[in-house]
């Protein structure tokens, strides 16, 4: 996987803000939902890494072409988020309207945000705004 | 933070963690529940919670013999490093388990059970007593996920082919 450009930490307009992944858990496939978001035609997320502080520190990463996809192919058999634990780090991929490629979003909470190419980082920004995955301090 | 015991159980996979982890879910309940729940373990852990909450966890070096007078110290393994290292105790890296003995029993006389556990071959499943002239099992079942929660009700069922009572916190 590789990211060509990055920004790091969080900066732009959500320099202020502070990042989580608690929508995934909590609002699920919708917090994906690009339906208002000029720009924007998809968001899939295809990275979750999910840390649980027990004796072992036991980590757990899913990835998946589509990770909600998956789970809701498998009849909804597992949580594609788990219910317990830190959601440490999403990777997505965006398609832009603008865009032939989609375009890899890395967030990792508390403040490290990674985009592609710069021209597309207010639409990220503005999804992040509005469903709550940035936070104002 | 919800300081639900319950809440916490479901939280720590082996239900075993760093008395920190502990404290933090637990909240002021936690030297109660230490007290009555939970038991030393006697080994230390490698590595340690970083204090930021960001999922990643400080790497502990030095002895962590019990005799040893060297100081341990955790150090952050992140790129870059954002974490200050820490000065730790034994104690502190010392894990707490849940003693489901306790817990069962406590739970048992609660609700006013006949004494008697059983382990089940089914994970984080064990019978706490019984009810009534029928001796009805009762069985506590702590699950961190919701599908593992669905698979042990059939296990449980398939395997005692009888009536049970079964408690399972469920986070809300």
């Amino acid at each position: 996987m590789k990211i060509n450009s990055t920004k790091l930490p969080a900066a732009g307009g959500l320099a202020q803000n502070r990042l989580t992944l608690e929508p995934l858990r909590a609002d699920g496939l919708d917090a994906l939902d690009s339906e208002g978001l000029e720009g924007i035609s998809q968001i899939t997320l295809v990275e979750i890494e999910v840390a649980w502080e027990n004796e072992f520190q036991e980590v757990i990463v899913r990835k998946a072409a589509d990770i909600f996809g998956c789970a809701a192919a498998e009849g909804g058999l597992y949580d594609p988020i788990p219910k317990s634990g830190c959601l440490v780090q999403a990777v997505f991929l965006i398609q832009f309207a603008e865009s032939a490629e989609r375009q890899m979003v890395q967030l990792r909470p508390p403040g490290t945000l990674k985009i592609g190419p710069y021209p597309n980082a207010g639409l990220v920004e503005r999804w992040l705004l509005t469903r709550g995955f940035a936070l104002a301090h | 933070m919800n300081h639900s015991p319950w809440r916490s159980l479901e939280a720590i996979p082996g239900f075993s963690a760093l008395p920190a982890v502990w404290r933090r879910h637990l909240g002021d309940d936690f030297e109660f529940f230490r007290a009555a729940f939970l038991q030393k373990k006697a080994t230390t852990v490698r590595s340690f919670p970083c204090p930021r909450n960001c999922g990643c966890a400080h790497c502990i070096i030095g002895e962590a013999a019990p005799a040893s007078q060297s100081p341990i110290t955790a150090i952050c393994r992140c790129e870059p490093c954002l974490c200050a290292p820490l000065t730790l105790t034994l104690a502190e890296i010392t894990p707490l388990r849940l003693n489901w003995a306790k817990l069962g029993r406590a739970i048992g006389k609660a609700f006013g059970l006949d004494a008697g556990d059983n382990d089940f071959p089914i994970p984080n499943t064990r019978q706490i007593g019984s009810w009534s002239s029928e001796a009805v099992a009762v069985i506590l079942t702590i699950q961190t996920e919701r599908h593992l929660l669905r698979r042990v009700i059939p296990e449980l069922a398939l395997l005692l082919q009888r009536p049970f009572i079964l408690f399972a916190p469920t986070s809300s």
